[in-house]
């Protein structure tokens, strides 16, 4: 056993200075009277690779913003690639940060990549192709993808319920759109539109109960 | 989607204090706590596998996930198997990452089988009772000479219960709390958000006979001697501010109650060391007055409905968790500006007579943003186990040499091992 010969206490383990006032220590230490592992530091934390693409992503647009400024400073193309790098990191963050849950993934994917995809549009002069592609592919590909990865990865429906309807339910926005005649491409809605009402009525008529037991859970008071 | 696994899963609301760890679990305070055993022998990690998960089929509600609802968490009950493991994480690390993580853990190191919880499912008293329950299952496996070994326990309905609502009263003004600021204490924090764990054990019967000497019970004699601790590292301008400890109490004491999940108030003990006498004896008698005042069922209860008030006002549920986790966040470091450090006495472990000579003793660890010291006795040790976010081990030296210079035997374990790197000068020291 060890000693502290300052603090006068005995100190268990293989230490080699006392642990409350770091003095030298006394006696034979006792490797077998350890209590706590030594435990190893991590090496790459979640943190650390989202903040390793941040800083690609900014070091990127700096140095096309100086290309920019340094050959042509006449049109500012530099700009689109510093915001592209944004939201490419914003959906890169959320897939790495949310990658043990593919569900929960997939839905926040799902509702950034079209709000980005408006704000472009909306940004570069109204072109439309947004909620005429961008929208419903991505609301229908959401919807195809959950199914198919609860059927693979044999996930119980009431761990993604609601995302489920949520996909669903997002995938409804192309057919208010339509009916607005706010379209000009109306394939793609019209496909992403019919997926998602067959998906309701199949949920509700298979699993209505369970479908309102999540609810209840969700948005209880 | 298969049809056989449609059934909708058990949950259940979070009780009046697990609401309030989601929002403030972040850095150092991750709000997991640890109960560890000291075996007699290396730990088995396949017989203590099978002794979790039969202990687990009494402890169903145990085996749960928290879910981020809209406007409150919630516990869904899961299927996920609790695996025992090597002990690979500092101590008390984060146990929620997501909805799809169990709230508890089960590791091993050499002759230690460690108990992790995450606050929300259960407090002190609650996770001793389930810990117990492993210990002793495990201890039968490993020791089937011992004999039929039972313990007594209360129905799985009784232990699922929420207390906080079975005792709540809306009543309109009760005892309402007053928060000064407190000291808090100075140093920089350990990097990457772990605890320094400085855990000492020392003879149970000794530091009674230290108490008696002085004249009073253990409990204050030990939040007396953290307070005179603390107090003597104070620099002096901060002494304008109190020094505020945080004490949780068992409500079961107080208000019959068999639940095993959350039920437990605290209470504050501040000392005011600009007008407070810094000696022991003084320390320990404002400490007794305080004690004898706030433990009152009356006190407990009014401080209990106080917050349940707020959980159950309309206006307060109806915010959609997007927005009550940050207030909620917000309003948790508001409180920690009040609290110096914490204490928290979980009491007496006990094992059937047959098994107990295998084990050595308990300890239990909390993970906190300042500093906290956690106590249980088994036998005839006592545990006072110190965690703390920060660099310094000055109040814990301190605490121990007010131990030993009132006749305790101490024998200190700490988690540190890495003493190549000098530790921080203290500008107190710094003079020589």
């Amino acid at each position: 056993m060890l000693r502290c010969p300052s603090c006068g206490v005995t100190v268990a383990g293989n230490k080699t200075s006392c642990p409350l006032c770091g003095g030298p220590l006394t006696g034979t230490p006792d490797p077998d009277s350890e209590i706590f592992p030594r435990i190893p530091k991590p090496r790459f934390t979640n943190q650390f690779i989202l903040r390793l693409l941040g800083l690609i992503a900014l070091a990127g647009s700096a140095i096309c913003i100086l290309i920019n400024y340094a050959l042509d400073s006449r049109i500012w193309w530099s700009l689109f690639v510093a915001l592209s790098a944004g939201c490419l990191w914003a959906a890169a963050a959320i897939g790495i940060s949310l990658r043990r849950d593919l569900m929960k993934n997939i839905a926040w994917q799902m509702l950034l990549i079209p709000t980005l995809s408006i704000l472009w549009d909306w940004g570069t002069g109204w072109r439309g192709w947004s909620i005429d592609y961008v929208l419903p592919c991505v609301s229908g590909a959401a919807l195809i993808t959950m199914c198919l990865l609860a059927r693979l990865l044999r996930l119980p429906l009431p761990s993604f319920a609601s995302r489920l309807l949520l996909a669903c339910l997002l995938g409804l926005v192309p057919a208010v759109l339509l009916a607005c005649g706010a379209l000009r491409v109306v394939v793609p809605s019209l496909i992403c539109s019919a997926l998602s009402i067959v998906a309701l009525c199949a949920l509700a008529l298979f699993f209505g109960p369970m479908l309102r037991a999540e609810l209840h859970r969700r948005l209880h008071l | 989607m298969s049809l056989h696994n449609m059934r909708p899963p058990k949950w259940s609301r979070l009780d009046n204090a697990a609401k309030i760890f989601p929002p403030i679990s972040h850095g150092a305070n991750t709000g997991v706590f640890r109960l560890s055993c000291e075996l007699t022998e290396p730990a088995n990690p396949a017989l203590l596998q099978q002794a979790l998960d039969e202990t687990l089929l009494r402890y169903p509600y145990l085996k749960m996930v928290l879910r981020r609802g809209v406007f409150w968490h919630y516990l869904e009950q899961t299927n996920l198997r609790p695996l025992v493991e090597p002990e690979h994480e500092p101590p008390c690390a984060a146990l929620y990452k997501g909805s799809r993580s169990l709230l508890l853990r089960v590791n091993y190191f050499g002759r230690m089988i460690n108990l992790e919880m995450f606050h929300v499912l259960a407090d002190g008293s609650g996770a001793m009772a389930f810990f117990q329950a492993l210990v002793t299952e495990y201890l039968a496996l490993r020791h089937p000479e011992a004999g039929e070994i039972s313990l007594p326990q209360a129905s799985v309905g009784q232990r699922a219960s929420d207390s906080f609502q079975k005792y709540y009263q809306p009543r309109s003004g009760s005892g309402a709390l007053k928060q000064k600021r407190a000291f808090r204490l100075r140093g920089p924090h350990r990097p990457d958000d772990t605890l320094n764990v400085i855990d000492g054990v020392a003879d149970v019967r000794s530091v009674l006979d230290a108490a008696h000497r002085r004249n009073v019970t253990l409990t204050i004699y030990l939040s007396a001697a953290l307070a005179c601790a603390i107090h003597e590292e104070m620099y002096l301008r901060d002494r304008r501010r109190p020094v505020v400890l945080t004490v949780p109490v068992d409500l079961r004491h107080y208000f019959p109650s068999n639940t095993a999940r959350n039920f437990f108030g605290t209470i504050r003990v501040a000392y005011d060391f600009s007008t407070l006498d810094p000696t022991f004896d003084a320390v320990a008698a404002h400490t007794a007055k305080i004690f004898k005042e706030e433990l009152t069922p009356e006190r407990l209860g009014a401080r209990m409905n106080q917050l349940a008030a707020l959980e159950h006002n309309p206006f307060v549920r109806s915010i959609p968790l997007l927005i009550k986790n940050p207030a909620l966040r917000l309003s948790g470091s508001i409180s920690s500006l009040g609290e110096t450090a914490g204490l928290s006495n979980i009491g007496k472990l006990r094992l059937p007579d047959a098994l107990a000579p295998f084990v050595k003793g308990f300890g239990v660890y909390m993970s906190t943003n300042a500093l906290q010291l956690c106590t249980c006795s088994f036998g005839s040790s006592l545990h006072m186990d110190f965690t703390s976010a920060l660099e310094s081990t000055e109040v814990q030296r301190r605490f121990f040499a007010f131990l030993v210079s009132d006749g305790v035997d101490v024998e200190i374990r700490s988690s540190e091992f890495s003493q190549e790197v000098s530790k921080p000068c203290s500008d107190a020291q710094a003079a020589v």
